[in-house]
């Protein structure tokens, strides 16, 4: 694609977005230089003349090191500590050298050559091993061999942003980034990467936008091109019109001003428009995460999700592991409560050899609480690592995927064990940790009466509740555009459980994606929710939208849509009833 | 010739640091070292070698020195493992 075809007319690409904001402004496209390494497959005549190169672009290599590394540790402290040191310690290797410069002197090959040789090799194996933390030192065996070769040839890697401008590459290596001037970067743009990638912790930090798209716009987009990019929906628009940059200028000033606003408002509570509190909660799956719960004055954390942490490790990570992570979160968010949730490893989330594969319905089959309880060694371990971090903050223990009592009578026996094994070592615990279970299964939300005889407080996880109630697999594209909370048998399920819970003096809390759906609150807060848990970036904004609005409006609006029977008119009713109080969020995160 | 077997247990493993720590000490002995494990076997004075054997903690590893001073560097490498390479 040239550029005169994208003077056309606008075009439009759907991304994800894993930074907030929006940014406006010309690409510059950031891919390190390919050199064509067949053509240096010829013979070589001079090996010590190769040799010396190696030598000095080597040294070169190790002096741009050594700065990254330091500019690295002023920003980010030792985030990225172990890549520089492992790529340092590989340039100090004489037995690794070695076999470079044997290929040199016995095949006859130059110095880039060889380095690419020796190298490719040695990341292709790590490539293929199974522990996460190893095979991704693939990846800086891949960057080193690329420094090297580059040296070798004298091309300098063009860091060179001049103007502000949105950088579009394929990746982004910790090495790569810290080169860019940071007032020059409107937002990240990658082709690869997810919520945990380098640029999209970058871009968090920054406070810029960043945006993955599947569609190598790295390879498509040329220097300069207008885009817009959207960190709320993902959205990239390429070459826009002139009414659709003035309206995202318009959204940008917009949201900036909110939430300038709304971060200096970020220390009060959150209560009504009449006064009544809410709790905002917030949804954590990495210890990195909770600078930003803070900021955002979080209630706590509703959810700690710890599959990451097995995930992680490919596997089941010991009791110290688990236990040093929970004690860091406990201890960080103290008084605060702090909800970790057992793991919810099966459905979509496998680890090969760990977890089954191949199940015919991997949401109805072996995950969660079910996988918990036929591996009770797993299960205790992690039960022992919460109840010994437990002393350290305000610790609470939250069920997966609980579809009878049975689950719960179990747990509560593996538990009793857990504290006699604890007691008998001399390990300290804060007594009776409150036990709670996710109502994410038909079965839980229809016994819901039942089970607050056997469990503390309930959390709603309405994203399963939704597919399993509507039986809509969220990730078929056949039928996932059914898949709506807003379907009156999914709401009405959300009511009766939450006033079941707030009957029987059950702490009740919402964690899924719906408790920051703007349209989704006031009904919520209308059934009698006041704890509502999300991705910490959305809090500033539900609180806001929270203090616009009264209890008994919410009562009168969702005792309006419990008559209604259409997905659709129930949408429109809402929308409607935002508009009207003004309360229109169109900067909401999605998760 | 001396061969011992040993146990990783530190937290990490034999992550970038604590590997470089360990061919460190290796490198102070003229004897030359081997680790062995899982059929992989490296030079334990060679950091990429010593990645490669992607070392979780739990495992074990064969060590075999030989030289002069194959005593002292056995020693020295079993108290920086079992110290935990003193992190």
């Amino acid at each position: 694609m040239n550029k005169k075809q994208w003077s056309v007319d606008e075009v439009i690409i759907n991304g994800l977005a894993t930074s907030p904001g929006f940014a406006i402004g010309p690409v510059y496209i950031f891919r390190p230089q390919v050199i064509n390494l067949l053509e240096l497959e010829e013979h070589i005549e001079n090996s010590a003349e190769e040799i010396r190169h190696l030598n000095k672009a080597m040294r070169q290599v190790m002096k741009q090191l050594v700065y990254a590394q330091k500019i690295s540790e002023t920003s980010y402290g030792e985030k990225f500590t172990d890549i520089f040191e492992s790529q340092k310690s590989f340039l100090h290797d004489e037995f690794l050298i070695k076999e470079i410069t044997d290929e040199i002197h016995k095949a006859r090959k130059s110095a880039a050559h060889s380095v690419s040789k020796i190298l490719s090799e040695k990341s292709e194996y790590f490539i293929n091993l199974e522990n996460t933390y190893f095979r991704e030192r693939a990846f800086d065996i891949l960057d080193l061999k690329q420094k090297i070769i580059h040296a070798l040839f004298g091309i300098g890697i063009d860091y060179q942003l001049t103007n502000p401008s949105i950088v579009v590459a394929e990746s982004l290596s910790p090495t790569d980034t810290i080169h860019f001037n940071r007032k020059f970067i409107l937002g990240f743009i990658t082709d690869k990467g997810g919520k945990t990638s380098h640029a999209t912790i970058l871009a968090k930090g920054l406070q810029i936008p960043a945006v993955i798209n599947g569609n190598n716009l790295s390879h498509i987009l040329k220097n300069e091109i207008m885009i817009i990019m959207d960190g709320f929906s993902g959205q990239i628009i390429i070459n826009p019109t002139t009414r659709t940059v003035q309206r995202y200028e318009h959204k940008k000033q917009a949201y900036l001003a909110q939430k300038e606003k709304l971060f200096s408002d970020a220390g009060r509570e959150s209560k009504t428009a009449d006064m009544v509190p809410v709790e905002l909660l917030a949804n954590v799956e990495f210890l990195h995460e909770i600078p930003e719960v803070l900021r955002h004055a979080a209630g706590g954390v509703g959810l700690f999700r710890t599959e990451s942490i097995f995930l992680e490790h490919n596997g089941e990570p010991d009791e110290d592991t688990q236990f040093e992570i929970y004690r860091k979160l406990a201890k960080k968010l103290a008084p605060h409560p702090v909800t970790i949730r057992t793991i919810d490893l099966g459905g979509d989330k496998l680890i090969e050899g760990y977890t089954s594969k191949d199940e015919l319905n991997p949401f109805l089959g072996w995950r969660a609480i079910r996988f918990c309880l036929d591996r009770p060694a797993v299960f205790k371990n992690q039960l022992r690592a919460i109840y010994r971090a437990s002393v350290f903050g305000n610790v609470q223990i939250l069920l997966p995927m609980i579809s009878s009592l049975e689950e719960i009578i179990q747990t509560r026996e593996i538990i009793t064990v857990v504290k006699e094994e604890l007691q008998a070592e001399n390990i300290a615990f804060a007594g009776d940790i409150p036990l709670g279970v996710m109502i994410e299964t038909p079965a839980a939300a229809i016994h819901i009466g039942a089970l607050c005889d056997y469990a503390d407080f309930f959390s709603i996880g309405t994203n399963d509740l939704t597919q399993y109630v509507l039986a809509i697999d969220r990730t078929n594209d056949k039928v996932s555009h059914s898949f709506n909370t807003f379907h009156p048998a999914v709401l009405n399920l959300v009511g009766q459980v939450i006033r079941t819970a707030n009957e029987r003096k059950r702490e009740v809390t919402l964690c899924g994606e719906f408790a920051s759906v703007p349209e989704a609150i006031p009904l919520l807060l209308g059934m009698g929710l006041r704890r509502f848990s999300m991705n910490p970036f959305s809090i500033p904004y539900v609180r806001r939208q929270i203090a616009g609005l009264n209890i008994a409006e919410c009562e009168a609006i969702y005792s309006e849509i419990s008559t209604y029977h259409l997905v659709s008119e129930i949408e429109q009713k809402m929308a409607g009833f935002l508009e009207e109080k003004g309360l229109k969020v169109v900067y909401l995160i999605e998760e | 010739m001396i061969e011992k077997t040993l146990q990783i247990i530190n937290e990490q493993g034999l992550h970038a640091r604590p590997a470089a720590h360990l061919v460190k000490i290796a490198g102070r002995f003229k004897s030359e070292v081997k680790i062995l494990k899982d059929g992989l076997e490296v030079n334990g004075k060679s950091i990429m070698g010593v990645m490669m054997l992607a070392a979780e903690t739990g495992s074990y590893l064969s060590f075999v020195i030989t030289g002069e001073d194959e005593q002292a560097a056995i020693e020295a490498i079993e108290e920086l493992i079992n110290k935990k390479f003193y992190e």
